[in-house]
Protein backbone atom coordinates (compact mmCIF):
# COMPACT_ATOMS: atom_id res chain seq x y z
CA UNK A 1 0.00 0.00 0.00
CA UNK A 2 1.34 3.38 -0.99
CA UNK A 3 0.83 6.52 0.99
CA UNK A 4 -2.19 7.43 -1.11
CA UNK A 5 -4.02 4.20 -0.35
CA UNK A 6 -3.15 4.36 3.29
CA UNK A 7 -4.37 7.94 3.46
CA UNK A 8 -7.59 6.92 1.74
CA UNK A 9 -8.20 4.43 4.56
CA UNK A 10 -7.14 6.73 7.36
CA UNK A 11 -8.74 9.93 6.07
CA UNK A 12 -12.35 9.31 7.20
CA UNK A 13 -11.08 8.43 10.66
CA UNK A 14 -8.78 11.42 10.81
CA UNK A 15 -11.66 13.59 9.61
CA UNK A 16 -13.79 12.15 12.39
CA UNK A 17 -11.22 13.16 14.99
CA UNK A 18 -10.87 16.63 13.50
CA UNK A 19 -14.63 17.07 13.28
CA UNK A 20 -15.19 16.05 16.91
CA UNK A 21 -12.27 18.19 18.04
CA UNK A 22 -13.82 21.21 16.34
CA UNK A 23 -17.21 20.50 17.90
CA UNK A 24 -15.52 20.14 21.29
CA UNK A 25 -13.64 23.42 20.89
CA UNK A 26 -16.90 25.20 20.08
CA UNK A 27 -18.69 23.78 23.13
CA UNK A 28 -15.68 24.53 25.28
CA UNK A 29 -15.73 28.12 24.00
CA UNK A 30 -19.47 28.59 24.38
CA UNK A 31 -20.18 27.21 27.86
CA UNK A 32 -18.27 29.80 29.94
CA UNK A 33 -19.79 32.55 27.80
CA UNK A 34 -23.28 31.22 28.44
CA UNK A 35 -22.56 31.13 32.16
CA UNK A 36 -21.60 34.79 32.15
CA UNK A 37 -23.27 36.54 29.23
CA UNK A 38 -22.41 39.98 30.62
CA UNK A 39 -18.75 39.03 30.53
CA UNK A 40 -19.13 37.81 26.97
CA UNK A 41 -20.56 41.20 26.03
CA UNK A 42 -17.70 43.02 27.76
CA UNK A 43 -15.15 40.81 26.00
CA UNK A 44 -16.65 41.71 22.62
CA UNK A 45 -16.66 45.38 23.59
CA UNK A 46 -13.01 45.25 24.69
CA UNK A 47 -11.89 44.75 21.08
CA UNK A 48 -13.39 48.16 20.26
CA UNK A 49 -14.15 46.94 16.78
CA UNK A 50 -17.94 46.86 16.67
CA UNK A 51 -20.34 49.77 17.15
CA UNK A 52 -21.81 49.91 20.66
CA UNK A 53 -25.34 49.41 19.36
CA UNK A 54 -24.66 45.82 18.30
CA UNK A 55 -22.06 44.82 20.91
CA UNK A 56 -24.57 43.42 23.46
CA UNK A 57 -26.37 41.53 20.71
CA UNK A 58 -23.21 39.97 19.31
CA UNK A 59 -21.91 39.10 22.77
CA UNK A 60 -25.17 37.38 23.66
CA UNK A 61 -25.87 35.51 20.44
CA UNK A 62 -22.28 34.45 19.69
CA UNK A 63 -22.21 31.55 22.20
CA UNK A 64 -25.58 30.30 20.95
CA UNK A 65 -24.22 30.35 17.43
CA UNK A 66 -21.14 28.46 18.59
CA UNK A 67 -23.36 25.81 20.17
CA UNK A 68 -25.39 25.49 16.96
CA UNK A 69 -22.30 25.09 14.78
CA UNK A 70 -20.86 22.66 17.33
CA UNK A 71 -23.98 20.51 17.11
CA UNK A 72 -23.85 20.44 13.32
CA UNK A 73 -20.20 19.35 13.44
CA UNK A 74 -20.90 16.82 16.17
CA UNK A 75 -23.44 14.94 14.07
CA UNK A 76 -21.43 15.49 10.91
CA UNK A 77 -24.06 17.08 8.69
CA UNK A 78 -23.02 19.32 5.83
CA UNK A 79 -19.52 18.97 7.09
CA UNK A 80 -17.90 20.96 4.32
CA UNK A 81 -20.32 23.89 4.65
CA UNK A 82 -19.91 23.81 8.43
CA UNK A 83 -16.11 23.85 8.03
CA UNK A 84 -16.36 26.91 5.82
CA UNK A 85 -18.54 28.69 8.40
CA UNK A 86 -15.94 27.73 11.02
CA UNK A 87 -13.18 29.17 8.84
CA UNK A 88 -15.08 32.43 8.37
CA UNK A 89 -15.55 32.69 12.14
CA UNK A 90 -11.89 31.98 12.79
CA UNK A 91 -10.88 34.52 10.17
CA UNK A 92 -12.94 37.14 12.03
CA UNK A 93 -11.50 36.14 15.42
CA UNK A 94 -7.96 36.11 14.07
CA UNK A 95 -8.49 39.54 12.62
CA UNK A 96 -9.72 40.68 16.04
CA UNK A 97 -6.64 39.36 17.83
CA UNK A 98 -4.26 40.87 15.27
CA UNK A 99 -6.16 44.15 15.45
CA UNK A 100 -6.01 44.23 19.25
CA UNK A 101 -2.32 43.44 19.14
CA UNK A 102 -1.57 46.02 16.46
CA UNK A 103 -3.44 48.78 18.28
CA UNK A 104 -1.76 47.88 21.55
CA UNK A 105 -4.89 46.96 23.50
CA UNK A 106 -4.15 45.08 26.70
CA UNK A 107 -6.93 42.56 26.45
CA UNK A 108 -7.44 38.87 26.86
CA UNK A 109 -8.98 37.37 23.76
CA UNK A 110 -12.06 36.14 25.61
CA UNK A 111 -12.11 33.19 23.26
CA UNK A 112 -13.00 30.70 25.96
CA UNK A 113 -14.88 33.00 28.25
CA UNK A 114 -13.09 35.55 30.35
CA UNK A 115 -11.70 38.35 28.31
CA UNK A 116 -11.56 42.03 28.75
CA UNK A 117 -8.59 44.04 29.81
CA UNK A 118 -5.72 42.39 31.61
CA UNK A 119 -2.60 43.64 33.29
CA UNK A 120 -0.15 45.05 30.84
CA UNK A 121 2.40 42.41 29.94
CA UNK A 122 0.10 39.47 30.59
CA UNK A 123 -1.51 39.61 27.18
CA UNK A 124 -0.43 36.65 25.17
CA UNK A 125 -1.04 37.55 21.59
CA UNK A 126 1.51 35.16 19.99
CA UNK A 127 -0.04 32.20 21.83
CA UNK A 128 -3.54 33.25 20.83
CA UNK A 129 -2.46 33.60 17.23
CA UNK A 130 -0.83 30.16 17.27
CA UNK A 131 -4.08 28.79 18.65
CA UNK A 132 -6.00 30.53 15.89
CA UNK A 133 -3.63 29.14 13.24
CA UNK A 134 -4.18 25.65 14.66
CA UNK A 135 -7.95 26.11 14.46
CA UNK A 136 -7.67 27.34 10.89
CA UNK A 137 -5.58 24.27 9.98
CA UNK A 138 -8.27 22.01 11.45
CA UNK A 139 -11.02 23.80 9.54
CA UNK A 140 -9.08 23.75 6.30
CA UNK A 141 -8.41 20.04 6.60
CA UNK A 142 -12.07 19.28 7.19
CA UNK A 143 -13.18 21.56 4.36
CA UNK A 144 -10.92 19.65 1.97
CA UNK A 145 -11.71 16.17 3.34
CA UNK A 146 -15.18 16.48 4.88
CA UNK A 147 -16.00 12.77 4.65
CA UNK A 148 -15.75 11.15 8.03
CA UNK A 149 -16.82 8.07 9.93
CA UNK A 150 -20.03 8.11 11.96
CA UNK A 151 -21.40 11.16 10.23
CA UNK A 152 -24.88 11.98 9.05
CA UNK A 153 -23.30 12.89 5.73
CA UNK A 154 -22.00 9.35 5.30
CA UNK A 155 -25.32 7.89 6.34
CA UNK A 156 -27.08 9.76 3.59
CA UNK A 157 -24.68 9.00 0.78
CA UNK A 158 -25.92 6.58 -1.88
CA UNK A 159 -25.12 3.12 -0.55
CA UNK A 160 -21.77 1.85 -1.82
CA UNK A 161 -23.32 -1.18 -3.69
CA UNK A 162 -22.78 0.68 -6.93
CA UNK A 163 -19.21 -0.56 -6.98
CA UNK A 164 -19.43 -1.92 -10.53
CA UNK A 165 -20.73 1.33 -11.87
CA UNK A 166 -19.09 4.67 -12.16
CA UNK A 167 -19.02 6.50 -8.90
CA UNK A 168 -21.70 9.13 -9.02
CA UNK A 169 -20.23 10.92 -6.04
CA UNK A 170 -17.09 11.99 -7.90
CA UNK B 1 -40.79 -2.39 -20.34
CA UNK B 2 -38.02 -4.71 -21.46
CA UNK B 3 -37.19 -7.77 -19.50
CA UNK B 4 -33.88 -7.08 -17.97
CA UNK B 5 -33.00 -10.74 -17.52
CA UNK B 6 -32.45 -11.36 -21.26
CA UNK B 7 -30.28 -8.64 -22.63
CA UNK B 8 -27.20 -7.60 -20.73
CA UNK B 9 -27.73 -4.15 -22.21
CA UNK B 10 -31.11 -3.93 -20.46
CA UNK B 11 -29.59 -5.17 -17.30
CA UNK B 12 -27.11 -2.39 -17.42
CA UNK B 13 -29.85 0.12 -18.12
CA UNK B 14 -31.89 -1.15 -15.19
CA UNK B 15 -28.93 -0.96 -12.90
CA UNK B 16 -28.27 2.56 -14.07
CA UNK B 17 -31.91 3.40 -13.49
CA UNK B 18 -31.79 1.93 -10.00
CA UNK B 19 -28.66 3.90 -9.39
CA UNK B 20 -30.31 7.06 -10.63
CA UNK B 21 -33.28 6.45 -8.38
CA UNK B 22 -30.94 5.89 -5.50
CA UNK B 23 -29.17 9.15 -6.06
CA UNK B 24 -32.49 10.97 -6.44
CA UNK B 25 -33.52 9.49 -3.12
CA UNK B 26 -30.20 10.46 -1.61
CA UNK B 27 -30.72 13.95 -2.92
CA UNK B 28 -34.16 14.04 -1.33
CA UNK B 29 -32.73 12.87 1.95
CA UNK B 30 -30.09 15.57 1.81
CA UNK B 31 -32.77 18.18 1.16
CA UNK B 32 -34.75 16.93 4.16
CA UNK B 33 -31.61 16.95 6.26
CA UNK B 34 -30.88 20.46 5.07
CA UNK B 35 -34.28 21.58 6.28
CA UNK B 36 -33.88 19.80 9.62
CA UNK B 37 -30.38 21.14 10.25
CA UNK B 38 -31.33 24.59 9.07
CA UNK B 39 -34.30 24.55 11.44
CA UNK B 40 -32.10 23.30 14.29
CA UNK B 41 -29.50 26.02 13.78
CA UNK B 42 -32.19 28.64 13.37
CA UNK B 43 -33.86 27.43 16.58
CA UNK B 44 -30.69 27.63 18.66
CA UNK B 45 -29.71 31.04 17.28
CA UNK B 46 -33.31 32.22 17.64
CA UNK B 47 -33.19 31.03 21.24
CA UNK B 48 -30.15 33.26 21.69
CA UNK B 49 -32.00 36.23 20.22
CA UNK B 50 -35.02 35.66 22.45
CA UNK B 51 -32.70 35.33 25.43
CA UNK B 52 -31.08 38.61 24.43
CA UNK B 53 -34.41 40.42 24.17
CA UNK B 54 -35.68 39.03 27.48
CA UNK B 55 -32.41 39.85 29.23
CA UNK B 56 -32.17 43.39 27.93
CA UNK B 57 -35.77 44.12 28.86
CA UNK B 58 -35.30 42.75 32.38
CA UNK B 59 -32.39 44.98 33.21
CA UNK B 60 -33.40 48.57 32.47
CA UNK B 61 -30.60 51.05 31.80
CA UNK B 62 -29.66 53.20 34.80
CA UNK B 63 -31.29 56.32 33.46
CA UNK B 64 -34.61 54.70 32.54
CA UNK B 65 -37.70 55.32 34.63
CA UNK B 66 -38.03 51.62 35.48
CA UNK B 67 -34.58 51.41 37.02
CA UNK B 68 -34.39 51.03 40.79
CA UNK B 69 -31.23 52.85 41.83
CA UNK B 70 -29.72 53.50 45.26
CA UNK B 71 -30.83 56.84 46.65
CA UNK B 72 -28.50 59.62 45.63
CA UNK B 73 -26.53 57.55 43.13
CA UNK B 74 -25.55 58.97 39.78
CA UNK B 75 -28.08 57.71 37.25
CA UNK B 76 -25.78 58.51 34.37
CA UNK B 77 -22.66 56.60 35.41
CA UNK B 78 -23.85 54.33 38.22
CA UNK B 79 -21.51 55.89 40.76
CA UNK B 80 -22.37 56.30 44.45
CA UNK B 81 -21.10 59.70 45.58
CA UNK B 82 -19.89 60.06 49.15
CA UNK B 83 -20.06 63.47 50.77
CA UNK B 84 -17.21 65.02 52.71
CA UNK B 85 -18.85 63.96 55.96
CA UNK B 86 -18.95 60.37 54.76
CA UNK B 87 -22.58 59.89 53.73
CA UNK B 88 -23.31 57.85 50.60
CA UNK B 89 -25.58 59.62 48.15
CA UNK B 90 -24.87 62.94 49.85
CA UNK B 91 -23.84 66.23 48.30
CA UNK B 92 -20.36 66.35 46.81
CA UNK B 93 -18.43 69.52 46.00
CA UNK B 94 -18.92 70.49 42.37
CA UNK B 95 -15.86 72.44 41.33
CA UNK B 96 -13.19 69.98 42.43
CA UNK B 97 -11.69 67.01 40.57
CA UNK B 98 -14.12 64.11 40.32
CA UNK B 99 -12.68 60.68 41.14
CA UNK B 100 -14.54 57.52 40.09
CA UNK B 101 -13.43 54.21 41.58
CA UNK B 102 -14.56 51.00 39.89
CA UNK B 103 -14.04 48.00 42.11
CA UNK B 104 -15.24 44.43 42.50
CA UNK B 105 -15.30 43.04 46.05
CA UNK B 106 -13.83 39.77 44.79
CA UNK B 107 -10.89 41.44 43.06
CA UNK B 108 -7.70 40.98 45.11
CA UNK B 109 -5.95 43.90 43.41
CA UNK B 110 -8.88 46.09 44.47
CA UNK B 111 -8.20 44.99 48.04
CA UNK B 112 -4.58 46.07 47.57
CA UNK B 113 -5.70 49.32 46.02
CA UNK B 114 -7.91 50.04 49.01
CA UNK B 115 -5.15 49.16 51.44
CA UNK B 116 -2.74 51.54 49.74
CA UNK B 117 -5.06 54.41 48.86
CA UNK B 118 -8.21 54.36 51.02
CA UNK B 119 -6.79 56.63 53.73
CA UNK B 120 -5.49 59.17 51.24
CA UNK B 121 -8.76 59.23 49.32
CA UNK B 122 -10.74 59.59 52.56
CA UNK B 123 -8.54 62.47 53.66
CA UNK B 124 -8.88 64.31 50.34
CA UNK B 125 -12.63 63.72 50.32
CA UNK B 126 -13.05 64.92 53.90
CA UNK B 127 -11.15 68.11 53.20
CA UNK B 128 -13.35 68.70 50.16
CA UNK B 129 -10.48 68.57 47.68
CA UNK B 130 -12.04 65.84 45.56
CA UNK B 131 -15.52 64.45 44.82
CA UNK B 132 -15.50 60.66 45.13
CA UNK B 133 -17.89 58.26 43.38
CA UNK B 134 -17.75 54.57 44.27
CA UNK B 135 -18.78 52.01 41.68
CA UNK B 136 -19.29 48.61 43.28
CA UNK B 137 -19.47 46.53 40.12
CA UNK B 138 -19.60 42.85 39.33
CA UNK B 139 -17.23 41.38 36.79
CA UNK B 140 -15.86 38.38 38.69
CA UNK B 141 -18.93 36.24 39.33
CA UNK B 142 -17.22 33.44 37.44
CA UNK B 143 -14.55 33.20 40.15
CA UNK B 144 -16.79 32.39 43.12
CA UNK B 145 -17.78 28.83 42.26
CA UNK B 146 -21.29 29.79 41.26
CA UNK B 147 -22.23 31.79 44.36
CA UNK B 148 -22.03 35.09 42.43
CA UNK B 149 -20.16 36.72 45.27
CA UNK B 150 -19.35 39.80 43.18
CA UNK B 151 -23.00 40.50 42.44
CA UNK B 152 -24.17 39.66 45.97
CA UNK B 153 -21.59 41.91 47.60
CA UNK B 154 -22.12 44.78 45.15
CA UNK B 155 -25.86 44.53 45.78
CA UNK B 156 -25.21 44.56 49.53
CA UNK B 157 -23.10 47.71 49.16
CA UNK B 158 -25.84 49.37 47.10
CA UNK B 159 -28.45 48.40 49.68
CA UNK B 160 -26.38 49.89 52.48
CA UNK B 161 -25.80 53.05 50.42
CA UNK B 162 -29.53 53.31 49.92
CA UNK B 163 -30.84 52.48 53.39
CA UNK B 164 -27.95 53.17 55.77
CA UNK B 165 -25.86 55.68 53.80
CA UNK B 166 -23.79 56.88 56.75
CA UNK B 167 -22.40 53.34 57.19
CA UNK B 168 -21.53 52.78 53.52
CA UNK B 169 -17.83 53.55 53.79
CA UNK B 170 -17.34 51.54 56.93
CA UNK B 171 -19.17 48.61 55.39
CA UNK B 172 -17.17 48.60 52.15
CA UNK B 173 -13.91 49.00 54.07
CA UNK B 174 -14.86 46.00 56.24
CA UNK B 175 -15.73 44.01 53.12
CA UNK B 176 -12.19 44.55 51.84
CA UNK B 177 -10.71 43.84 55.26
CA UNK B 178 -12.55 40.50 55.20
CA UNK B 179 -12.02 39.90 51.50
CA UNK B 180 -12.24 36.24 50.48
CA UNK B 181 -9.65 34.75 48.14
CA UNK B 182 -10.50 34.81 44.46
CA UNK B 183 -11.76 31.42 43.32
CA UNK B 184 -13.42 30.52 46.60
CA UNK B 185 -17.16 30.64 47.26
CA UNK B 186 -16.66 34.05 48.83
CA UNK B 187 -18.51 35.25 51.90
CA UNK B 188 -21.94 33.82 52.65
CA UNK B 189 -24.99 36.07 52.88
CA UNK B 190 -24.91 35.64 56.67
CA UNK B 191 -21.26 36.67 56.83
CA UNK B 192 -21.97 39.76 54.74
CA UNK B 193 -24.90 40.65 57.01
CA UNK B 194 -22.68 40.23 60.07
CA UNK B 195 -20.02 42.48 58.56
CA UNK B 196 -22.73 45.07 57.94
CA UNK B 197 -23.98 44.86 61.53
CA UNK B 198 -20.43 45.20 62.83
CA UNK B 199 -20.06 48.30 60.63
CA UNK B 200 -23.06 49.85 62.33
CA UNK B 201 -25.78 48.99 59.83
CA UNK B 202 -29.08 48.46 61.69
CA UNK B 203 -30.09 44.80 61.86
CA UNK B 204 -33.38 45.37 60.06
CA UNK B 205 -31.44 46.66 57.08
CA UNK B 206 -28.68 44.04 57.33
CA UNK B 207 -31.43 41.43 56.96
CA UNK B 208 -32.34 42.84 53.56
CA UNK B 209 -28.86 42.62 52.08
CA UNK B 210 -29.59 39.24 50.52
CA UNK B 211 -32.90 40.34 49.02
CA UNK B 212 -31.20 41.39 45.80
CA UNK B 213 -33.01 44.72 45.78
CA UNK B 214 -30.28 46.27 43.63
CA UNK B 215 -29.13 43.22 41.67
CA UNK B 216 -30.44 44.68 38.43
CA UNK B 217 -28.85 47.98 39.27
CA UNK B 218 -25.51 46.17 39.73
CA UNK B 219 -25.86 44.55 36.30
CA UNK B 220 -26.87 47.82 34.66
CA UNK B 221 -24.15 49.80 36.45
CA UNK B 222 -21.51 47.24 35.45
CA UNK B 223 -22.68 47.40 31.84
CA UNK B 224 -22.60 51.20 32.00
CA UNK B 225 -19.07 51.06 33.42
CA UNK B 226 -17.99 48.79 30.58
CA UNK B 227 -19.47 51.20 28.04
CA UNK B 228 -17.59 54.02 29.74
CA UNK B 229 -14.30 52.21 29.17
CA UNK B 230 -13.89 50.17 32.34
CA UNK B 231 -12.14 46.98 31.24
CA UNK B 232 -11.00 45.58 34.53
CA UNK B 233 -10.89 46.39 38.23
CA UNK B 234 -9.72 48.54 39.79
CA UNK B 235 -10.29 51.34 37.32
CA UNK B 236 -9.68 54.89 38.44
CA UNK B 237 -11.18 57.77 36.54
CA UNK B 238 -10.31 61.38 37.18
CA UNK B 239 -12.80 63.81 35.73
CA UNK B 240 -14.30 60.86 33.82
CA UNK B 241 -11.01 59.99 32.08
CA UNK B 242 -9.31 56.68 32.86
CA UNK B 243 -6.18 57.21 34.91
CA UNK B 244 -3.52 54.91 33.48
CA UNK B 245 -0.99 53.32 35.78
CA UNK B 246 1.71 54.26 33.30
CA UNK B 247 0.78 57.86 34.02
CA UNK B 248 0.25 57.59 37.77
CA UNK B 249 1.55 54.38 39.38
CA UNK B 250 -1.21 54.29 41.98
CA UNK B 251 -0.04 51.06 43.57
CA UNK B 252 2.88 53.01 44.98
CA UNK B 253 1.82 54.54 48.31
CA UNK B 254 1.18 58.25 47.98
CA UNK B 255 1.37 58.39 44.18
CA UNK B 256 -2.37 58.84 43.72
CA UNK B 257 -2.61 61.41 46.49
CA UNK B 258 0.26 63.44 45.04
CA UNK B 259 -1.36 63.35 41.63
CA UNK B 260 -4.79 64.39 42.92
CA UNK B 261 -3.34 67.18 45.03
CA UNK B 262 -1.53 68.54 41.99
CA UNK B 263 -4.76 68.94 40.03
Amino acid sequence: MGFKDRFAVAQPWLSLVVRLAMAGILFFAAVPKLQDIQQSIRAVRAYRLLPEDIVPFVGTVLPFFEIALGLVLLIGAFTRAASIVWLLMMAAFTFGVIWAWATGLSIDCGCFGGGGEVEEGTTNYPLHLMERVGFIVLGTYLAIWPRSKFSVDQLLLPAPVESTLTDSRK
Amino acid sequence: MAKNSTAPKNQKAAAARAQAQKSVKAQERRTTLGIVIGALVALVVFGGIVFYIVQSSQVPPLDSEDAVIPAGSDAETGGIPVSSDGVAGGEVPADVPRVDLYEDFMCPICGQFEEINAEDIDALRESGEIAVYYHPISILDATSQGTDFSTRSANAAATVADAAPEHFLEFTAAMYANQPAEGTTGLSDEEIAQIAIDAGVPETIAETLDDGIFTKWVIAATERASQDGMQGTPTVMVNREILEQAEVPYFQPGALRTHLESL
